[in-house]
């Protein structure tokens, strides 16, 4: 029994129909605490070098960590993790709900989902029970439609994590749906779900979880709690949600508008979280253990659908960034994306991309099957959101990701295909924010901003500011953020609320029953900060400095509109900023981590 | 005595409540009530405090969320929020 | 005086039963807990609440008297004589006297009001 955990790690291989339980290693949770820990841990030794991320020989990590199922704030997150099939390189993504409580009440922390399955099926988990049953009658099913379906067949108390038809036919940023409205989007970790023919995993347990101090830890969970309800901000927050980052996004200059050509939408009364909130919002539904539900359920009555949003990357990539000023309709693309599996972020992203290169006369009808592609055109979303899930004429290169589509597109498109690493770029333009420009840069599955935020801070110190303390304040995210990926946490607890993170030292403490300072907690991060980077030094040839380069737009075009107009960051500037990241976590001058870095962390096994 | 009292009540009208939550309060006052002019917008009224307005990111009035430009009203209950962590 | 539960306010958050798993059996299982939350979704999107509403059915079938009353005037099951034939279970108008395979006997709501401080939402309240 270790206090925290489940304690067993679950090995599901798809292609022999073999599953083996065993015992979690402690000195794996004492390292690697959990969740993205875990992830980074097993995909880094279990995966060879030069994988087919779409074959046999690649995994599905699913991790719960140490404060997964308890009394503890924002205990609702669970990480799906696998090489990237969009990148080719390290992939996590989490998804909040209440998947890795239930995995916990089952007893496990770990999930390892190997090989491919011969006919779609779906792992059944009911505490000791694990079976592989034939997934025909959900194959082809929404992700919405199947999860209602399996909850009915298995019981209200299953908890479900399913795919789409995006997932099914491969689109490389397909999510992994659950608990209705929620979603692992980026990087394709439903890609590789869908490779294995990997309908769903349905789980239900029954077990307590065992704490080290019961008395201590139901002190520290309350405190946590009573914090958080008597904070200042809750109000807002809970009205609210994310959408309401819409409005001073947009204020910042930083609400990416026809494909990222603005930072500034100029016509936001429809699309603000009130307005949101008055025209469509019906439940603020939480996560598991959450006292500040962001999730705002929604009823469109204009097109007769349920969703769960859309919440802030949405608003931006469904709306703003294809020009479509209605929230509703917004919420409506939203639906779709949900129901067929795919990312709303890289989804709108794409059409964006595909859109502009129309304006552009790059492309043209004859590609789109007559389809004509303009900026606040959200019917032509509608269909372009279907056409890329059922991989359709221009759909089927959409769905391949911007960096794909820009080779095939030609003309000179890869120089606003808005990605890093093969990862389209989340819903912050940058470019009056060099400090949020570096997080984009160097966040360690592409760009994506759930690694590092740093826009206030840019705006604290003066944005236009290119000096070390922003190098700093990055890598510090970049420890605090991914550590409650780790403990299986949400971070809006602490960002939204301001919930002191000191709150994580008693309260592991009181769970696992092991002494860990701050500075623990944080080299644990560094740890698997430098794993991760380890794995994509590992895996792509070459790589370095030019792998974390912003796509040219970002360094060449300046802001078309709005408050940040006319910025952009130099190039000169970018491998400023790359300088002193590189110098001040301890990696050599092309971004790879040093010897002396490495064996600091405890990595003397990574030989890059 | 009673010109001063109907100037006194005259002026506590005139006020919103404000509250600035998270790290504006190392710019502002936690709360204060501030008198406030007839047409007067939020964006004034962030100016007036000698906070940067970026550092502003949700402005609520009465509980609803609004935009900057947003007139206030004598016995508006305001609250100003920062945003330090993002999404 | 019973839980009640306004459902329009339930966000799901399952703190409720984490706090009463908690407090009435100082472990970390809302499995074991003593009220209920149903989700109805994806359509209308909301939660409902089951709480004991101290009807006393349950004290009435039970055929060897081992359910009473505690000082707060809830009804709870005496597990030292309770037989576990399941009669109360089965009574229940609101299907909240529960059963977990780690208890013998089965269990419900002894008022002890932990879950009301724990409901952010204050869709919980003794009245």
């Amino acid at each position: 029994m270790l206090n925290g955990y489940g304690g067993r790690v679950l090995r599901v291989n798809l292609t022999q129909g073999r599953v083996e339980k065993s015992e979690l290693d402690p000195d794996l949770a004492r390292d690697y605490l959990g969740g993205r820990g875990f992830a980074a841990s097993v995909l880094y030794s279990e995966l060879e070098k030069g994988i087919d991320p779409l074959g046999e020989a690649n995994k599905l990590i699913v991790a719960a960590g140490p404060i997964s199922g308890l009394l503890i704030p924002g205990a609702g997150k669970t990480t799906f993790a696998a090489m990237s099939p969009a990148t080719g390189g390290y992939a996590d993504s989490n998804v909040g709900g209440l998947f890795s409580a239930e995995m916990k009440y089952a007893g496990y922390d770990l999930i390892i989902v190997e090989g491919v399955s011969p006919e779609p099926v779906y792992i059944y988990i009911d505490d000791d029970t694990v079976e592989l049953r034939d997934a025909e009658d959900y194959w082809g099913k929404g992700a919405i439609t199947a999860e209602t379906a399996l909850k009915k067949q298995l019981g209200d108390d299953f908890q479900i994590a399913v795919i789409g038809p995006g997932g099914e036919n491969l689109v490389k940023f397909a999510c992994i749906c659950h608990d209705f409205g929620r979603q692992a989007g980026r990087a394709g970790v439903g890609t590789v779900m869908g490779s294995k023919k990997l309908k769903a995993i349905a789980i239900r347990g029954s077990k307590s979880i065992p704490v080290a101090d019961v008395d201590e830890f139901r002190r520290v969970g309350r405190e946590m709690y009573d914090y958080c309800k008597a904070s200042d901000a809750w109000d807002v927050w809970v009205r609210l949600g994310t959408a309401g980052v819409n409005v001073p996004s947009n204020e910042w200059g930083s609400f990416p508008t026809r494909n990222f050509q603005s930072g500034h939408f100029d016509d936001m009364d429809k699309m603000t979280g009130e307005y949101m909130r008055e025209q469509i919002v019906v439940t603020d539904k939480a996560c598991f253990a959450c006292p500040c539900a962001c999730g705002k359920y929604s009823y469109s009555k204009k097109w007769d659908v349920h969703v769960e949003g859309p919440e802030y990357e949405t608003a931006a990539f469904l709306g703003a960034d294809v020009a479509i000023r209605d929230i509703e309709d917004v919420a409506y693309a939203n639906y779709l994306c949900d129901e067929l599996g795919i990312d709303t972020i890289s989804a709108g992203n794409a059409i964006a991309f595909a859109t502009e290169c129309f304006e552009k006369g790059i492309i043209g009808v004859q590609d789109t099957d007559g389809l004509a592609l303009s900026f606040g055109d959200s019917e032509a979303v509608f269909e372009l959101i279907k056409r890329i899930a059922s991989r359709e004429g221009i759909g089927d290169v959409l769905a391949e990701g911007v960096r794909h589509a820009a080779q095939v597109f030609g003309g000179g498109s890869s120089h606003f295909a808005m990605e890093i690493k093969g990862l389209e770029i989340s819903g912050y333009d940058s470019r009056n924010a060099p400090a949020m420009m570096l997080a984009y840069m160097t966040a360690d599955i592409g760009a994506h901003h759930n690694r590092a935020w740093a826009i206030t801070y840019d705006i604290q110190v003066g944005r236009d500011a290119i000096t070390p303390d922003k190098a700093a304040k990055v890598i510090e995210l970049q420890h605090i953020r991914p550590l409650i990926d780790c403990l299986g946490g949400c971070r809006l607890q602490w960002v939204e609320l301001g919930m002191p993170l000191d709150y994580y030292v008693p309260a592991m403490k009181s769970i696992t029953g092991i002494d860990r300072s701050w500075e623990d907690l944080m080299l644990a991060a560094e740890r698997v900060w430098n794993l991760t980077r380890a794995f994509w030094v590992r895996e792509m040839e070459g790589f370095g400095r030019e792998w974390d380069y912003p796509p040219p737009r970002w360094y060449t075009d300046p802001v078309q509109s709005g408050p940040t107009e006319g910025k952009f960051v130099t190039k000169e500037n970018v491998d400023k900023l790359l300088d002193m990241y590189y110098e001040q976590r301890g990696w050599t001058e092309n971004g790879i981590p040093t010897r002396e870095k490495l064996d600091q962390l405890g990595l003397d096994f990574v030989t890059i | 005595m009673t010109g001063r009292l109907e100037y006194r009540t005259v002026e506590l009208a005139n006020t919103v409540e404000l509250v600035l939550v998270g790290l504006l309060r190392d710019y502002g006052p936690a709360q204060a009530s501030l008198p406030v002019e007839p047409g007067e917008t939020v964006l004034d009224l962030i100016r007036e405090l000698g906070l940067n307005p970026d550092l502003v990111a949700i402005v609520m009035v009465n509980g609803r969320q609004q935009f900057k430009s947003h007139h206030l009203q004598p016995g508006d209950r305001v609250k100003l929020l920062p945003m330090v962590g993002g999404g | 005086m019973h839980l009640r539960a306004d459902s329009s306010k339930c966000t799901g958050c399952r703190l409720c039963q984490l706090a009463c798993s908690l407090y009435h059996f100082q472990e970390n299982n809302p499995k074991k807990s003593c009220l209920a939350i149903d989700p109805k979704f994806p359509d209308p999107g909301v939660f409902e609440v089951r709480t004991c509403t101290q009807c006393g059915e349950c004290a009435e079938v039970c055929p060897v008297e081992a359910i009473i009353q505690n000082e707060k005037g809830a009804y709870y099951i005496d597990s030292e004589e309770c037989i576990a034939c399941l009669e109360c279970v089965d009574v229940c108008p609101e299907n909240v006297v529960f059963t977990h395979p780690d208890q013998e006997a089965p269990f419900e709501c002894n008022l002890c009001g932990e879950c009301v401080h724990f409901c952010a939402y204050g869709a919980l309240y003794v009245e």
